[in-house]
């Protein structure tokens, strides 16, 4: 028997409505991983930013994790699940199986058993990774699956546009309403 | 002359921690300061669909995730406590564990004007990515606040 699908029309809806209606990219993070969480009955979900000088996944946006697991220590791209950083899918369906994992001891203790880890991509280039943990051995649909792909590309897109409009809204708190203007209209 | 009235957001971070040691070690010693322990945190959104199944299944989920929220609440108090060990008057610390519906920047200014504190202490991660995607909390409370002594755990 197949896995069960778990995010139909009426899921999808709702988490793309999270990531267009959200103010900033953190509740936009904030509130895709709280409604993948109840939608797919797992234990949590965290979105990363990649950060090219240290080679770090900086978490924007987590739920269902406990504090003592956020805080383990920094998830380094090349160390935790590195296959992601290549830009694939990859789905430990049992944590116990797998040794890709750079922190199994804090793993175990949060009562994680699997780990779909999704990359963040923009224009062929990681950027970023959504994550999701499950307190039980795990069997994703494929149809899931390809679901978390087209959210963690619509998450790509989300933050390349929202590091877009923070620039825009640098500049303009230098320059000023009517310098913008004019260089735009150039 | 009345108790300064200072303010700590904490989101249980490291850098947070380094933030409340600091406070602590600074503070305690002396007296005569109010701590506002402070944390503000985005509601669970809605989860109504035209499918009743699927929404009792999102209600389902979000109340575990409730009770996530609820832990970290009692985690909260756990750090008021901490505080308090470290030589600070019952009295003297207050939590204040939030739902806030914009940003934390937007909550503490909101709170700053209610309440006047005398000193904010902030954290600061340095290098972090998110300050590409979404403002810089201490860049925008040291351009917007005045008459207020801001410190900058780093």
């Amino acid at each position: 028997m197949g896995a069960e699908e778990k995010i139909d029309i009426d899921v999808f809806k709702l988490v793309t409505r999270a990531i267009a209606h959200s103010g900033s990219l953190e509740a936009m993070s904030a509130y895709l991983s709280q409604l993948l969480v109840a939608a797919l009955g797992i234990k949590g979900c965290s979105i990363f930013a990649l950060n090219p000088a240290t080679g770090e996944f900086e978490i924007i946006g987590t739920s269902g994790l406990r504090v003592s697991f956020l805080n383990k220590g920094p998830v380094l791209s090349r160390k935790s699940i590195a296959r992601t950083l290549k830009g694939v899918p990859v789905v430990i369906s049992d944590v116990d199986q797998s040794k890709a994992l750079q922190y199994p001891e804090q793993t175990w203790a949060e009562g994680i058993r699997a780990i779909v880890s999704l990359p963040v991509q923009l224009n062929g280039k990681v950027i970023g990774a959504l994550r999701l943990y499950h307190r039980e051995v795990w069997k994703l649909s494929a149809r899931d699956l390809d679901s978390l792909l087209v959210l963690a590309e619509m998450i790509g897109l989300a933050m390349s546009y929202t590091r877009l409009a923070q620039s825009l809204q640098a500049m303009r708190e230098i320059l000023g309403d009517g310098h913008l203007n004019r260089l735009i209209s150039r | 002359m009345g108790a300064r009235k200072l303010l700590l957001p904490y989101n249980f971070t490291d850098r947070d921690r380094k933030a409340l040691e600091f406070t602590a070690d600074t503070f305690a010693p002396h007296g005569g300061v109010e701590i506002t322990l402070f944390h503000a945190y985005l509601p669970l959104p809605s989860v109504q669909t035209h499918d009743r199944q699927v929404t009792e299944r999102l209600q389902s989920g979000m109340g575990y995730l409730q009770t996530t929220i609820s832990e970290l609440e009692a985690d909260f108090q756990s750090v008021r406590d901490e505080l308090i060990d470290r030589g600070f008057a019952p009295a003297m610390v207050r939590t204040l564990f939030r739902r806030r519906k914009n940003t934390v920047t937007d909550a503490i200014l909101d709170l700053h004007q209610r309440e006047h504190f005398n000193l904010i202490v902030l954290s600061r991660r340095p290098g972090r990515m998110g300050r590409f995607f979404d403002s810089s909390l201490h860049a925008k409370l040291l351009s917007v606040l005045s008459d207020v002594t801001i410190c900058v755990v780093s």
